[in-house]
């Protein structure tokens, strides 16, 4: 046993140094080095005493250290060598989540409904005319220069990039644009629906000009039509030399043939290979970027869309590094995942880690139920809600209050401030005494159950919500809660998206948890919605009418002729949501988020608040801006 | 003819038509009696997804009129009832202008490959662990272990599909996360494409096989207790035959018989619990077919899938009726027993 206990004794000792040979800390030694020195002596010359400096040379002893010598460099990591990036390595290869798969995973073709743009093309393939920016609110050039609208709005000029090439190597020009437009006019609506409603002709003026003649003026005709604005440009230009085989049918065209190189776009990526839920792309050196000087090679050799199922099994990639972008999680969800794996980060560093999905979430009412078609009692409902608590409780604090229907981009700041300034935007708390005066002063009394009662009538609220839509569904149970607290009874019923487009459209609905997908960047996309359109006897599900609705429509008419981001568009979005507050046929409630779990183990550069080059959606034609700027992490 | 009669054989075909018919015509009412339009319900969804899209009331009344729901409930009826005898199943609405047949002809392989491999194993397995559990020579600690791989009866096989996820998947990284083959390999009748087709479909077999084995396995000890009183079983005993001889030949024979109308009749019930296991494991079979279709609100596929399952179970039914007589020769359809 002694025995025993000195060799462990020993074994450690030995360790102990070895762990100290083997430290990079500065080595002391002892050497012995030939200095020159300053001596100053006292001699005698010519009879005099004198005192005079003199170099001498002496050996000296000292200790010194020695910085250790430098670590080798570790080895360059391999590169996969152009014609065998289908077999990318790992570092070199971008795994994003496809949140859904297709039942056709080999027809890409962009229009069909359920297609596969998102799991790819239109991140790496189909490059765009024109992104809008959230945050400035400008339209960024793509393949397209510039778009420039005559004073009237009805001719628009639009300028082509100079030396776009399709991935055969054809070149990309005004001839593919007016063919696009052809074709769309021709195939409507099932494709290019709106470029036929507006363009009347299309002209090639030159090779990188065409001149559009419209249909009527308007106004957002390059925002609406040929920018990335949401999710996706619908109008993408395609390849004249191809498509114009398929012109009778071109909905039945698959956009598929390997051995032809098909699909062809203009992006950096050519489709690689496909399973029932993965779609492989892989670069393309020869891609016309580099040659027009418009942007480097991006820097990933390979980018695949993978469809993992549930977000049980979405999360479990995500933690063994099998995915670098995720689609929208749950917060749950996503403090599991980094938990395991903290290498992923998000749009913020902390709450609410969610970025803002452009369609914000409000509370419909509908204004023809004999309830609830006294504006008043809808004010009483805006003041008994407290948004902050409904970020509190349904989002676990990942979103935002609204402040008003519009989304809360740096772009619609103007007009947000400008809502706030004139006393229109939404309070952030409840102010339940004020809602429960309101209600009274109508002559509901409480009863004995503690819920308001008029004419033997019970106050109540059913609020419609989404089965699908776990978030919407929590709002709801949120905002019924707060309206009992006030006495009003307020329940929720969950049906599922179809049948719940069903009992909306029925005369007994009383309201509905909905959404906003509406202007990014002004506010007359979003304000249009509750128009009703030309000739429209109400205005959306609210089913909203009245001196106010039309005094709106009439407000919401007048804007449609300011440009997008026109900064005299300011005052007249002011009067026209005068309207919709003095009537309140819906209550804006919360900012929808998205939480977007991104993963650092292998690229950074990711979109963040502090570094919002653009927004971190990954399933968004936007994302070509994204990959152009990941890096390889260290 | 083994028992069957050529009057017995048109009256069980009869039913067969019958049991189609009523089963499509129940699909067709059930899926326009849920409220709401099927076309707008999908367009607004898409617009949710990815905000405001033109004209599409225009859309919207072009889908209606491609898709026939213009038509009179009667009238799209009586076409739908025509195309579906001849397999014409017409577009996907969501996926337009792919035909439904060509998702179908993509997806029921692997489910069928899925169900039958799930199946099989199932049998042997379960049948053969419930004789074990049954034969009374069978060592008592051998005994006491069985009962405890029957916990994931009681589990839902989505809850045992996540498990398995977590632990092979996840952890232990023996098995991919999802999907059937990888993006390495060229789908065909190669070894390595085989290989990896096995290896992707283990943990959704697995799933459906753990919880459904203990039920086979529960069946057969329980006939097996029941055939053990027989005359037949106690002259074999009493004649003094081999106990494994008695055992294999005079009582899981006779056991076997029951086992398989279950088999048949489990087919369906198999498919329904793959849908969940589909899903989570993102396999591209009929399973995550119909979810698509449900979550996209495309009727087409929805009746498609439906009918397909429906003549499945039923055509099983009915080989497993008709092979009877062939299997147990004291099964006549003559007019009494052998």
């Amino acid at each position: 046993m002694k025995n025993r206990n000195v060799l462990f004794v020993m074994l450690l000792l030995v360790s102990l140094g070895l762990l100290v040979a083997c430290t990079t800390e500065p080595e002391t030694v002892v050497e012995t080095v030939i200095e020159q020195v300053e001596v100053t002596r006292i001699v005698e010359k010519e009879g005099e005493t004198v005192v005079e400096t003199v170099v001498q040379e002496v050996e000296v002893t000292r200790v010194v250290e020695v910085a250790p010598p430098p670590e080798p460099t570790a080895a360059p990591l391999p590169e996969t060598p152009p014609g065998q990036y289908q077999n990318a390595l790992r570092h070199e290869t971008v795994f994003f989540d496809a949140s859904v798969t297709h039942g056709d995973p080999a027809n890409f073709n962009p229009w069909i409904l359920d297609n596969v743009r998102d799991v790819g093309l239109h991140q790496a393939m189909i490059e765009p005319l024109f992104i809008l920016n959230y945050e400035t609110g400008t339209i960024d050039p793509y393949l397209g220069l510039s778009m420039e609208p005559n004073a009237t709005f009805d001719v628009w000029t639009l300028k082509l990039r100079d030396g776009v090439k399709w991935s055969d190597g054809e070149a990309f020009n005004a001839d593919d644009v007016v063919f696009t437009v052809q074709m769309f006019q021709a195939a409507a609506p099932d494709m290019g629906a709106d470029v036929a409603r507006w363009t009347a002709s299309a002209e090639k003026i030159d090779d990188l000009t065409v001149q559009f003649n419209l249909t009527a003026p308007n106004p957002r005709f390059q925002l609406d039509l040929w920018s990335v604005k949401i999710w996706g440009d619908r109008n993408s230009i395609v390849p004249e030399h191809i498509w114009k085989d398929y012109l009778d049918a071109p909905m039945e065209f698959t956009n598929y043939d390997p051995d032809k190189g098909w699909p062809v776009f203009t992006g950096p990526y050519k489709v690689a290979a496909f399973t029932s839920n993965e779609w492989v792309y892989i670069r393309d050196d020869n891609w016309w970027g580099v040659a027009a000087g418009f942007d480097d090679l991006p820097v990933p050799k390979r980018l695949i869309w993978t469809h993992y199922g549930t977000e049980e099994t979405r999360a479990s990639a995500a933690i063994n590094n099998e995915l670098d972008a995720m689609a929208n999680t749950t917060k749950g969800a996503f403090e599991a995942i980094a938990a395991r794996n903290p290498n992923f980060i998000t749009w913020t560093d902390g709450l609410p880690y969610a970025w803002q999905d452009p369609c914000p979430r409000y509370l419909l009412i509908n204004t023809q139920h004999p309830i609830w078609s006294d504006p008043d009692l809808r004010k009483a409902v805006n003041l008994a809600v407290n948004r902050e608590q409904i970020v509190t409780i349904a989002y676990e604090g990942t979103s935002y209050p609204s402040k008003s229907h519009f989304v809360q981009y740096g772009a619609m700041d103007k007009y947000i401030n400008a809502l706030e300034a004139a006393g229109l935007a939404a309070s952030p708390t409840a102010d339940p005494e004020a809602a429960k005066a309101l209600i009274e002063s109508k002559g509901w009394a409480l009863n004995a159950k503690g819920w308001y009662e008029k004419d033997g009538q019970v106050l109540t609220l059913e609020i419609l919500t989404m089965e699908e839509f776990q978030e919407i569904r929590r709002i709801g149970d949120v905002v019924a809660e707060q309206l009992r607290k006030v006495g009003i009874d307020s329940q929720t019923r969950v049906l599922g998206f179809f049948p719940l487009l069903g009992a909306m459209g029925e005369d007994t609905a009383q309201s509905a948890i909905w959404f906003l997908c509406g202007g990014v960047n002004e506010p007359y996309v979003s304000l249009n919605s509750f128009h009703g359109g030309e000739g429209a006897v109400q205005g959306g599900s609210e089913r909203w009418t009245g001196p106010n609705w039309e005094a709106y429509r009439q407000a919401v008419d007048l804007l449609a002729g300011f440009a997008p981001g026109d900064p005299a568009s300011i005052q007249p979005t002011v009067d026209a949501y005068r309207y919709l507050i003095e009537d309140m046929p819906n209550i804006p409630l919360t900012q929808a988020s998205q939480l977007l779990p991104l993963n650092t183990t292998y690229w950074t550069n990711w979109p963040t608040v502090d570094n919002p080059y653009t927004y971190p959606a990954t399933w968004t034609q936007n994302a070509h801006l994204i990959i152009h700027n990941l890096q390889p992490a260290k | 003819m083994g028992g069957l009669t050529i009057r017995y054989l048109m009256r069980r075909i009869g039913i067969y038509l019958f049991t189609v018919f009523a089963s499509a015509t129940l699909v067709f009412l059930i899926a326009r009696a849920t409220p709401g339009d099927p076309v707008e319900s999908r367009w607004r969804q898409i617009e949710m997804d990815q905000g405001q899209i033109p004209e599409i009331e225009a859309i919207i009344a072009r889908y209606k009129t491609r898709f026939g729901l213009d038509d009179p409930l009667s009238v799209q009826y009586v076409k739908y009832l025509g195309n579906t005898a001849r397999f014409d199943f017409g577009y996907s609405f969501s996926q337009f202008p792919t035909p439904v047949w060509r998702l179908i002809r993509r997806a029921l392989p692997w489910s069928l490959g899925l169900s039958v491999t799930t199946l099989l194993i199932s049998f042997f397995v379960g049948n053969t662990v419930g004789a074990i559990f049954a034969w009374e020579r069978t060592p008592r600690f051998i005994k006491s272990i069985i009962p405890s791989t029957l916990i994931f009866t009681s589990v839902p096989s989505v809850l045992a599909a996540l498990f398995l996820l977590y632990v092979f998947a996840m952890l232990l990284r023996w098995f991919p996360l999802a999907g059937a083959y990888s993006r390495d390999v060229q789908p065909g009748w190669n070894w390595p494409f085989i290989l990896d087709v096995i290896k992707y479909g283990t943990l959704p077999v697995l799933s459906i096989l753990i919880v459904n084995v203990g039920w086979t396995v529960l069946g057969m000890r329980a006939m097996l207790v029941t055939i053990a009183g027989e005359d037949y079983v106690r002259l074999a005993e009493a004649k003094g035959l081999n106990p494994f001889y008695t055992l294999y030949r005079y009582k899981v024979r006779n056991a076997l018989l029951p086992q398989l109308t279950g088999l048949a009749l489990s087919l369906s019930g198999l498919i329904a619990g793959q849908v969940l296991v589909e899903t989570i494991f993102a396999y591209p079979g009929m399973g995550l077919l119909i979810f698509q279709g449900i979550r996209s609100q495309d009727y087409p596929v929805i009746q498609a899938t439906s009918y397909m399952l429906i003549l499945l179970t039923a055509t099983s039914v009915l080989l497993i009726d008709l092979l009877y007589p062939l299997i147990d020769p004291r099964i006549t359809h003559d007019g009494g027993q052998a």
